[in-house]
């Protein structure tokens, strides 16, 4: 039990814990709230593997771009509600069911698998904290995707832009 | 040990997600809910990577978080139309499709 341990069981703790309040808080924004904790909490493990980049870009897009998005759109369709007020879930049985069975299907097999266990033994090298061979990495080895990526994103903008676009013609709701 | 620990962090939060996904009933839940999972998917990749010591775990990690942000905005963009134009936020609401 040393030190590196017991900070990665705290942080586990933390992050299964917010992502329960997500799942189970009744008022929207609490659970967008819960949200921003957990994916914080998840940048800090990043940071504490060494990956100082990747836990800045989930920060930024992550906390920063998604929660914003999601709160912006609670608040704009908080008039309108549930039917059956206070139920916020259905089929709670099933649900639960089914995803810990998959929980334990995945435990099961990283457990018993032989290349799993032997990297758990072995100890983490160092050479995955260098920033710049991350940028050498991106920008030689993965330039098309990145590329690829830019052309996606624009994609997604212009289609969200089209699709929440409040058409002039169709009278209502001006 | 501790690689277990994280891998098996990301399990359980992959897990409740799928819960969300397929319990709750209010669809911005729903969309928090695949959020989670894929949040729990980086944090496996990552911490496999970083028990492998290569950056090409935390280059994909990189270009999920992208592609997520993106599917997030269009997927918010889809419900506000789906609230516009059938007045309903439920995930059960929409049975347009159903046979």
């Amino acid at each position: 039990m040393n030190g590196e341990t017991i900070a990665f069981s705290v942080l586990g703790l933390g992050i299964v814990a917010s992502s329960i309040a997500v799942v189970l808080s009744r008022r929207l924004l609490r659970s967008a709230i819960f949200l921003a904790l957990s994916l914080l909490l998840t940048a800090l493990y990043y940071i504490s593997f060494g990956a100082e980049l990747l836990a800045g870009i989930q920060i930024l897009l992550y906390t920063g771009g998604v929660i914003t998005l999601i709160v912006f759109v609670i608040l704009l369709t908080e008039t309108v509600e549930l039917k059956k007020h206070e139920e916020t879930h259905r089929g709670l049985v099933p649900a639960i069911l089914a995803s810990s069975l998959f929980f334990f299907i995945l435990v099961y097999f990283t457990w018993t698998s032989p290349k799993i266990r032997s990297l758990a033994a072995s100890k983490p090298s160092s050479q995955f904290n260098v920033s710049e061979s991350l940028s050498e990495h991106l920008f030689r080895e993965w330039v098309l995707p990145f590329e690829v990526l830019s052309l996606l994103l624009l994609a997604a903008v212009v289609g969200a832009l089209v699709l929440a676009r409040r058409e002039r013609r169709d009278g209502e709701g001006t | 040990m501790s690689f277990y620990l994280v891998l098996w962090a990301a399990f359980l939060v992959f897990s409740i997600g799928l819960f969300a996904v397929l319990s709750r009933r209010h669809l911005v839940a729903v969309i928090m809910g695949i959020e989670l999972m894929f949040n729990a998917a980086n944090l496996a990749v990552v911490s496999v990577a970083w028990a492998y010591g290569v950056l090409t775990g935390q280059i994909i990690a990189l270009f999920a978080i992208a592609i997520t942000v993106a599917e997030v905005a269009v997927g918010l963009a889809l419900f506000l139309v789906l609230e516009r134009v059938r007045k309903t936020v439920e995930a059960d609401e929409i049975s347009l499709m159903k046979g």
